[in-house]
């Protein structure tokens, strides 16, 4: 096959191809792109890139992704420490701080109870969760977890672990989305809805 | 190839960024895995939850390939399981229990109706933890039986006798009556009266019915592990140990009815 460019450019390419949302066209357009702004945009990321390489850290307190130790979140004073939203990702973290309407601390629980992938509690980190639900500020834990089996699952397992804790153990409500038409619907979220129903003030 | 069949999810894993490997099982082709585009999308994710109901259809140019599916939701149990943890538990647990045991395409029509039904038990507001534990004991001696290890509990093994049939033994998975077994009782297994095939000992209101549903867990649990999980150097699915360790977590809170 013909070749364009050299064997260094080719790699690049081909390490941006593994990035979620590319292939390797995609990931040959921003590589040109990156090419033809080397000042103003290939240099600013590769050192950029370099940075994070170097400092990026897991919080031990959290599980947060983050260069400082503790995290972002963790090391606010301004959180409210008493609450612990419980996520299975750092993305969902990051959804969940993204739309401002939580100030409390997290826990990253990396994953759900999954028989087919193998992951059992050992894998997930329910121990530091349940030492630091065990703690005396913390009042309350929100199991933020996704609807699906394996989501609800592992929520109901924790809720079980967690009996032990003087803590208020919620999960998130589910039902109709915003903007969401019932006929539109799946008649699982359908049922989830009405039976979630709440008193219209 | 392409057929058009009713089939319940069993799981659903991710592959690649957007797509899933959907596992159904149908009452004409059996456990039976596919590809589906946008299976990870906003759209079909929720349609590939296991115990949903779904219409599929299923194409690929050769028989031996993995194929696509193209699908439609029927119908979805979980709205009435989301919220109570000893259902998803049950759930979790039958669904891990035939993934662990079934072969791929082997066709069991009597398995997939009996999976429905126990879906519908799951799904009905009244029925119990001792439901869902009676009927996952006696759905797993169903798959042993239609997986060649049938268990003979209609006449005891050593007198021929079908009267007070209480256990099973362990080597022959035979039926054995109270009077046969009394010398050997510490080495046999109980046989609750809910998976005997006369029907005895049914209780009279002093039976203890929730050790029943788990004598019957264990008797299954033990055949199943000795004849298909171990032969594989697989042990028991975890989705089951967690349920029946949910069972037990009830039954101490004496919760359980």
């Amino acid at each position: 096959m013909p070749r364009s460019h050299s064997s260094e450019i080719d790699r690049l390419i081909q390490i941006m191809a593994r990035l979620p949302g590319l292939g390797p066209r995609s990931a040959r357009r921003g590589v040109l792109q990156l090419l033809k702004k080397r000042d103003s945009l290939m240099r600013p990321l590769a050192t950029a890139l370099d940075q994070v390489a170097d400092a990026v850290k897991i919080c031990p307190s959290c599980g947060n992704i983050d260069t400082v130790e503790p995290c972002y979140v963790c090391g606010d004073a301004r959180r409210d420490t008493s609450v612990i939203c419980v996520i299975e990702d750092v993305a969902d973290l990051w959804a969940l701080d993204r739309s401002e309407t939580y100030r409390g601390l997290y826990h990253v629980l990396g994953g759900t109870l999954s028989a087919l992938d193998g992951i059992s509690p050992e894998d997930l980190t329910i121990g530091p969760l349940i030492d630091r639900a065990g703690q005396p500020h913390v009042k309350e834990v929100i199991l933020a977890l996704s609807a699906t089996v394996e989501g609800q699952t592992t929520g109901h397992y924790l809720a079980e672990r967690l009996q032990d804790c003087d803590v208020r153990v919620t999960g998130l409500a589910h039902g109709v989305p915003l903007g969401g038409e019932l006929d539109h619907l799946d008649d699982g979220t359908i049922a989830t809805a009405l039976k979630a129903r709440s008193e219209i003030k | 190839m392409e057929w058009t069949e009713q089939a319940i999810v069993l799981s659903a894993r991710p592959s690649g960024e957007s797509a899933a490997v959907l596992e159904v099982l149908t009452a004409d082709h059996g456990r039976h895995a596919g590809f589906v585009r946008g299976g990870r999308g906003r759209r079909k994710k929720g349609l590939l939850q296991a115990g949903n109901i779904l219409q599929v259809t299923w194409k690929a140019r050769l028989e031996e390939n993995l194929g696509a599916f193209t699908l439609e939701l029927i119908h979805s149990p979980l709205g009435a399981m989301f919220g109570e943890g000893g259902r998803l538990q049950a759930l979790s647990a039958i669904m891990a229990v035939l993934q662990q045991s079934l072969p791929e395409r082997d066709p069991h029509p009597a398995l997939y109706h009996a999976l429905a039904s126990y879906m519908e038990v799951l799904e009905a507001s009244e029925s119990t933890a001792l439901h869902w534990a009676m009927g996952l004991a006696q759905f797993e001696k169903g798959l042993l039986a239609e997986l060649g290890y049938a268990l003979d509990l209609s006449v005891c093994a050593v007198s021929g006798s079908a009267e007070e049939l209480i256990y099973v033994s362990p080597k022959t998975g035979k039926a054995v009556s109270s009077i046969e077994g009394k010398a050997w009782q510490d080495k046999l297994l109980k046989l609750p009266y809910f998976l005997s095939e006369t029907g005895q000992g049914n209780p009279d209101g002093n039976s203890n019915i929730l050790a029943d549903a788990m004598e019957g867990l264990t008797l299954t649990g033990y055949f199943l592990t000795r004849q298909i999980w171990a032969v594989h150097n697989k042990a028991q699915p975890p989705a089951r140990d967690r349920f029946i360790h949910w069972l037990m977590t009830q039954s101490n809170n004496s919760s359980f009815d």
